[in-house]
């Protein structure tokens, strides 16, 4: 497995957290939203979303639609603000120290 | 890989987990199918979007509870058996056969023609004795023909090694063919 997917994998977690924060989303429609910024195998989400909702960031619930089969919908729970909220500091923090290291080494660029 | 393919691959992969949330995770799946073909994707594209049955089961179920890949045990196909043997023993007898022949033969010849030509001296000696006594130009022909041996010694190694090798080759294809893969 490359390093790329390997750093995907980690970041989907937070990427679907981000997106559910936003409004209620359905897995196919969380599929498209990630995959429309970045390329990750979209079957990972669902045991993803299966472990949120186990851990009590997220609950979920059916919606009929008019077409195709009822959406299993995905809320995120206080739990899972309070988790989303926790990643994305930790995210951004983490971002931040590798983007210093990268500048002070002397790479190529 | 289509949908029912996908979706029995990961079954079998997720044998461990409890058939419950077995059935919910696959249905997530078949939605997630039914709304990519709305979309105007085919079973294949989904499929290539969704990610490798395998990986996904790992991600779900965790490395220690992977079933064993779904494997049927080696059956001889008795009618391709019989087939590839039919088509082996016509492909030697009409082709292999007549054209290793053939190789070998002139292989054989250029051989011999190496030997006598580096016994020529004997020739020259026992004519001498017993034919026509010595004669010089014969001897410079002898000497000639030494020459020539040397020249087509190289040349004997060179084809012989090949040829070994090739019809070595040739008969490990015939025996990997008609045992099949396996």
């Amino acid at each position: 497995m490359d390093i790329n997917t390997q750093f995907k994998k980690g970041v989907l977690e937070l990427c679907v957290l981000v997106l559910i924060q936003k409004n209620d989303r359905y897995g196919y429609e969380l599929a498209e939203a990630v995959s429309e910024h970045v390329e990750v195998a979209e079957g990972a989400l669902y045991p993803l979303l299966r472990r949120l909702v186990k851990d009590g960031y997220c609950t979920t619930y059916l919606q009929e639609s008019s077409e195709g089969p009822p959406r299993k919908y995905y809320k995120l729970t206080p739990e899972g603000a309070l988790y989303s909220k926790e990643l994305i500091i930790a995210w951004n923090a983490f971002v931040q120290n590798v983007g210093n290291l990268i500048e002070q080494g002397d790479f190529p660029k | 890989m289509n949908k029912l393919e996908f979706i029995e691959t990961l079954r079998h992969y997720l044998s461990s987990m409890p058939e419950e949330e077995r059935n919910e995770l696959l249905r997530d799946y078949d939605a997630h199918f039914m709304y990519g073909l709305q979309n105007g994707k085919t079973e294949a594209d989904i499929a290539r979007e969704l990610g490798d049955p395998l990986t996904l089961a790992r991600e779900a179920v965790g490395d220690h509870f992977l079933p064993p890949p779904p494997w049927s045990p080696p059956r001889r196909d008795i009618p391709r058996f019989v087939g590839v043997t039919i088509a082996l023993f016509f492909l030697n007898l009409m082709i292999a056969l007549p054209v290793f022949a053939s190789v070998w033969a002139a292989f054989v010849a250029l051989c011999a023609a190496t030997v006598g030509a580096f016994l020529s001296p004997v020739a020259f000696v026992a004519d001498s004795i017993f034919e026509s006594g010595f004669a010089l130009h014969k001897l410079f022909v002898a000497i000639g023909s030494i020459g020539i041996g040397m020249l087509l010694l190289p040349l004997v190694r060179f084809v012989g090694k090949w040829l070994i090798f090739a019809t070595v080759k040739y008969g490990q294809w015939n025996y990997k063919i008609w045992r099949g893969r396996s």
